[in-house]
């Protein structure tokens, strides 16, 4: 429904390893009109031409602890990159201490995991706003 | 100052101790050790010490405390032995051995320097009567018994040390058995007077007739030390046994640590995905469903809230357990935590209404989020038990240095003997009609939270007459941190995304 949206629809990238996770954000995400790519974090770190700035996403919501690597580490790596540094990163982590860890790996945000639908919209909203 | 071992004489039965008759003279510079169990066996080693050092002509200084002393001067007097004559020719000098010792320590050890000038002027001044000198002492026997084992080794060596100044004495020291025992030095002191001095068996030995007897006694001693080495080797294993066995069970915490980390992010993985579906479905339900089937999703929202609270609840108390619970600290305004808290719990339900009275105008340091966690704990408490209630409520003072908050329900109260109870893990009030949810482990984490900001979290209650939970926490002093307090209570308020969101734009 989204991609029927009059103006270019903002693109959340979700990097989590768990399925259903991955379907419930895209679907809260979806519903709300954003344009989701979903990845397990096990392929390419960023599937996307970095020189091309209209194929980066406008955010990426990273799980902290992937099966394939570390979300801390792709964290570390896309901040660390000129082209994709301003792309506003949350972490997700049902570990409530992990808070301090995604800080300190570059992250903008982080939320706990279970979250709240209503929460991670504000977050998303919040940082796609300017 | 290099020390030369002495030949060893213990055990050797010709030269044993002062007690027997005429059994072991003294040579002169030697350093003789006794053990004693009993002061009688010390006085009248003393004694026999005192006595034949007197009849051969040769000066005695006895550095002695008052009470052995009196004892060995009654015990000399019995003997027909007056000290006092002795005393007058300059023969005699009996010293109190705390106010000698007291003259040379300095900062609780013997000083060298002052020793060597105090002991050597004492027995300079002994010896220019031209005859040999004999010393007692019972100094370091009480730096032993005093505890200072460090002075009392070191106070060994200055006297052996002293051996080599010009005016040879014999010298006979005597400790106490008892004091000697089971000690971590007492291996190191042995080793000194093993080096340097005649080491005198004690009385069992010595108050035994016949040679056979004592030969028979000193193989009792050896047995007697052989298992005494025994003993120690096994409780050196069983030491060995607990070190292991402790390593062990540090390991298994830190394996259930781990474990119980790992499956509380296991268990709130499906938690996840469960919720956001129920949130979805909701969300597409809300135009087309009929109201049960949202009031049905929404039960189940809650119920998993309810779930997500036990898993971290159970997580806390594992952490508890292991003292791994951390806290990030942080200034904060109390009576806003209070408000929002408030705000939020009374926002999940509508059964009761919550009630805040008061303020505390408090600066707080400590964790903001685990201190809102007491306060839900205690809310929703006071929710759970007083179901027939609508009200419950807060109360908010300072006094004294300190910030209370008071949670008052009216609802089933609790019995006065539970009421230190109600703090312990795993414990919840007994009640033959209800039963109420709940591991029993929340206040226990609250007490234990409030404790580790320095607070206090009682209650006070009556049975049927509800219940008043007290918090109270320690106020910031006044001044000193009124700066940055403002600088972090700004930092806190805002919400941890806006000020990522500002480090954010100063990268861009």
């Amino acid at each position: 429904m989204s991609n029927d949206a009059p103006k270019s629809p903002q693109k959340i990238l979700i990097v989590e390893d768990d399925p259903d996770i991955s379907l419930a954000l895209s679907s809260i995400l979806e519903d709300a009109g954003y344009v989701v790519v979903t990845m397990d974090g096990t392929g390419d770190p960023l599937p996307v031409n970095v020189n091309d700035t209209t194929s980066l996403p406008d955010l990426i919501l990273l799980d902290m602890l992937l099966s394939g690597q570390d979300g801390r580490e792709l964290a570390r790596r896309w901040k660390g990159q000129p082209s994709t540094r301003h792309i506003p990163i949350v972490m997700l982590s049902a570990h409530p201490s992990a808070a301090q860890e995604a800080q300190a790996a570059g992250a903008n945000d982080f939320i706990a995991k279970p979250f709240e639908m209503d929460d991670l919209l504000a977050h998303v909203r919040q940082h796609l706003a300017h | 100052m290099t020390i030369t071992p002495n030949r060893v004489r213990a055990f050797s039965h010709r030269e044993h101790e002062y007690h027997q008759e005429g059994a072991h003279r003294p040579h002169r510079s030697e350093h003789t050790v006794q053990f004693y169990e009993t002061d009688e066996f010390l006085v009248r080693s003393l004694g026999r010490f005192i006595r034949e050092g007197l009849e051969t002509g040769e000066s005695c200084i006895v550095v002695a405390t008052g009470a052995h002393h009196q004892r060995v001067e009654t015990y000399l007097l019995a003997q027909g032995v007056d000290l006092h004559p002795a005393s007058k020719q300059g023969a005699y000098l009996a010293l109190d051995a705390e106010e000698t010792l007291s003259a040379f320590m300095v900062a609780g050890s013997p000083d060298p320097a002052r020793f060597t000038s105090i002991i050597g002027d004492i027995i300079e001044r002994a010896a220019a009567r031209g005859h040999p000198v004999r010393v007692f002492g019972e100094m370091v026997a009480l730096l032993w018994m005093d505890g200072n084992q460090a002075a009392a080794i070191e106070l060994e060596r200055l006297w052996n040390d002293l051996r080599d100044n010009p005016y040879p004495f014999a010298l006979f020291c005597a400790y106490a058995m008892g004091g000697f025992v089971g000690n971590k030095y007492s291996a190191a002191f042995a080793e000194i007077c093993r080096q340097h001095s005649s080491v005198i068996p004690d009385e069992n030995y010595t108050t035994l007739g016949s040679e056979e007897e004592r030969q028979r006694a000193v193989t009792l001693l050896q047995q007697k030390a052989s298992s005494l080495e025994k003993e120690v080797a096994e409780r050196k294993a069983v030491e060995d046994q607990l070190r292991v066995a402790l390593a062990a069970q540090r390991q298994l915490e830190e394996r259930k640590n781990a474990f119980i980390s790992m499956a509380s992010h296991e268990l709130k993985t499906p938690i996840t995905s469960l919720k956001g579906f129920t949130q979805v479905l909701r969300q597409r339900l809300q135009t087309q469903a009929d109201p049960q089937t949202l009031l049905f999703l929404d039960r189940m929202d809650v119920q998993l809230k309810k779930l997500t609270n036990l898993i971290s609840d159970l997580l806390d108390i594992s952490k508890m357990q292991t003292g791994m619970l951390a806290f990030r600290e942080t200034i904060f305004d109390l009576d806003e935590l209070v408000r929002e808290t408030v705000e939020n719990v009374q926002a999940a339900i509508t059964t009761h209404h919550i009630r805040l009275r008061g303020e505390t105008q408090a600066q707080i340091a400590g964790d903001r989020d685990r201190l809102g966690q007491v306060l839900i704990n205690l809310l929703t408490n006071a929710i759970k038990y007083s179901p027939r209630a609508e009200t419950v409520i807060v109360r908010l003072r300072s006094y004294d240095g300190q910030a209370e908050v008071s949670v008052q329900d009216f609802g089933i109260g609790i019995d006065r003997e539970q009421c230190e109870r109600i703090f312990e893990q795993f414990y919840q009030v007994a009640d033959p009609v209800h039963t109420y949810p709940g591991l029993g482990i929340g206040l226990y984490i609250a007490h234990t939270i409030i404790e580790r900001h320095g607070g206090r979290l009682w209650v006070e209650s009556e049975k049927g007459a509800g219940s008043t939970f007290y918090c109270t926490l320690p106020l910031l002093k006044n001044g000193s941190v009124a700066s940055s307090s403002c600088e972090q209570r700004e930092s806190h308020n805002a919400t941890r995304r806006e000020k990522m969101k500002r480090e954010n734009r100063a990268d861009e």
